[in-house]
């Protein structure tokens, strides 16, 4: 597959290395606006093709090579950047447009504009936190490819456990895993006390209407 | 005397009675329309405008009604002239009035959505962009088709996007050439476009027919547009061993 990651901050480094690893054999060019980054960039990925371009030269890059791109990761540290590279590869039709975001507030600009695979670094703070603290419900992972839902609830209640244990038998769309205070962990309703746990993963649609049920 | 005052008294009424009916539609029609806007805006905010706007205007159209009824206008008349009108409008804009009924069905069904891989009747490829009249696709070929939003209501939708990838099936035919020299051939041409697919390229079968090697390969890539330029270099890594090959 043949990526192209724009910027070359801490975002643009962790992109590449994950891509390395999701498709080793794919062609990964990179391209950086400073010479001293675009030096230290071939140094640390030998495996990527590396290129010096000016700010306003990348749009024509993008352009050019619209037919042969499979994705653009627009991951520089400024996302007004972000969001013009994003809108030039959506509209050089690349199939996979994504942009990793320096403040989580731009989500909504984005979505505007219509690109659809955004990511948020900052979105693990909530979740880990939530974990950290043990708090009543957490939304671990939300897919952005697929309706898919992974969600974390305390169980604390008699009555929660009982609704639970309800919507679970009546859904095959959803797999619980349940974690007791003493940290064992089992799929099985039988062995789970109060206190504990339970890991959710399932249709996305099933798990908001149960956490909408854990709310009230 | 005092039945020309009667009758302009109640004229009076009336053209009164009638104002306010069209102040009341004017108001109704603002209020239906924020409302609107608002519980469609999830289906994207050119779409609950649009929708919001035909909601008024039909509200405004019916208090215009209601006002010239009240006028006591001859109310069969404008009947007729509406109905005709309203005939009229729905048999020359048939083409329109589908459209926006197959977007209503694209919004509110989602059978697809941007950067889907479909197939729709003989059309396939990746969607580009859905809009109020029309989507467009980009084939494999790497045209752009436009399609009416209503040859969505006439034909089933087979949605491939699950997967990133797709797998395209290539044949290749080498004239004057014997087996053995291909294999090797094939091998180390399928190597180097490797970086270019999601996945390993397949050599699916590998025959003699008279004076001619046929070769069927099936490539994962991503980007549909990028199979003209991978059969280029196909073509090109075989010249470069001094081999001559079609590529289908």
């Amino acid at each position: 597959m043949r990526t192209l990651i724009i910027g070359g901050g801490h975002s643009a480094y962790f992109a590449a290395n994950a891509i390395k690893e999701i498709d080793p054999e794919g062609k990964l060019i990179m391209i950086e606006f400073t010479t001293e980054k675009v030096n230290v960039l071939s140094k640390t990925f030998p495996f990527a093709e590396v290129i010096l371009q000016e700010i306003d030269g990348v749009e024509e890059y993008i352009k050019n090579n619209g037919s042969i791109l499979d994705a653009v990761v627009a991951a520089t540290e400024s996302d007004s950047l972000n969001l013009r590279y994003c809108k030039v590869a959506k509209e050089s039709a690349i199939p996979l447009t994504i942009s990793i975001l320096n403040n989580p507030l731009n989500r909504e600009i984005f979505l505007k504009e219509g690109i659809t695979y955004i990511i948020d670094p900052y979105s693990v703070i909530p979740v880990e936190l939530s974990e950290i603290l043990g708090s009543p419900m957490n939304i671990i992972y939300k897919s952005p490819k697929n309706r898919i839902l992974i969600t974390s609830i305390r169980l604390s209640e008699e009555k929660l456990l009982q609704k639970l244990r309800k919507e679970l038998s009546r859904s095959l769309e959803i797999s619980a895993i349940f974690v007791s205070q003493s940290g064992e962990i089992t799929n099985t309703f039988r062995d789970i006390d109060l206190g504990g746990r339970v890991y959710l993963i399932g249709a996305q649609e099933k798990l908001e209407k149960i956490l909408k049920i854990v709310k009230r | 005397m005092a039945q020309t005052n009667l009758i302009l008294n109640d004229l009076l009424l009336r053209t009164v009675i009638a104002v306010a009916v069209l102040i009341i539609s004017y108001f109704i029609s603002r209020y239906i329309r924020a409302n609107l806007e608002r519980a469609l805006s999830k289906f994207g905010p050119n779409f609950a405008k649009k929708t919001a706007e035909v909601a008024r205007y039909f509200i405004l159209f019916m208090g215009a009604a209601i006002a010239v009824s009240v006028l006591s206008l001859d109310v069969m008349a404008i009947s007729i002239i509406t109905a005709a009108i309203l005939v009229f409008i729905l048999v020359s804009m048939r083409d329109l009035v589908l459209n926006l009924a197959a977007e209503f069905y694209l919004m509110t069904r989602r059978p697809f959505k941007e950067n889907d891989w479909i197939r729709i009747g003989e059309i396939e490829g990746t969607v580009k962009s859905i809009r109020g009249i029309d989507t467009e696709i980009i084939t494999y070929e790497g045209d752009l088709v436009i399609i009416p939003n209503a040859y969505f209501l006439k034909h089933p939708i087979i949605n491939k996007s699950q997967s990133l990838a797709r797998h395209v099936e290539l044949k290749l035919t080498f004239p004057k050439m014997k087996l053995d020299r291909i294999e090797s051939a094939v091998g180390e041409v399928l190597k180097e476009i490797r970086s270019e697919l999601f996945g390993e390229p397949e050599l699916l079968s590998l025959n003699e027919r008279g004076d001619r090697v046929e070769a069927f390969i099936s490539l994962p890539i991503v980007n549909v547009r990028k199979l003209r330029w991978l059969a280029a270099r196909i073509t090109k890594g075989f010249l470069t061993r001094g081999i001559e090959v079609e590529v289908e």
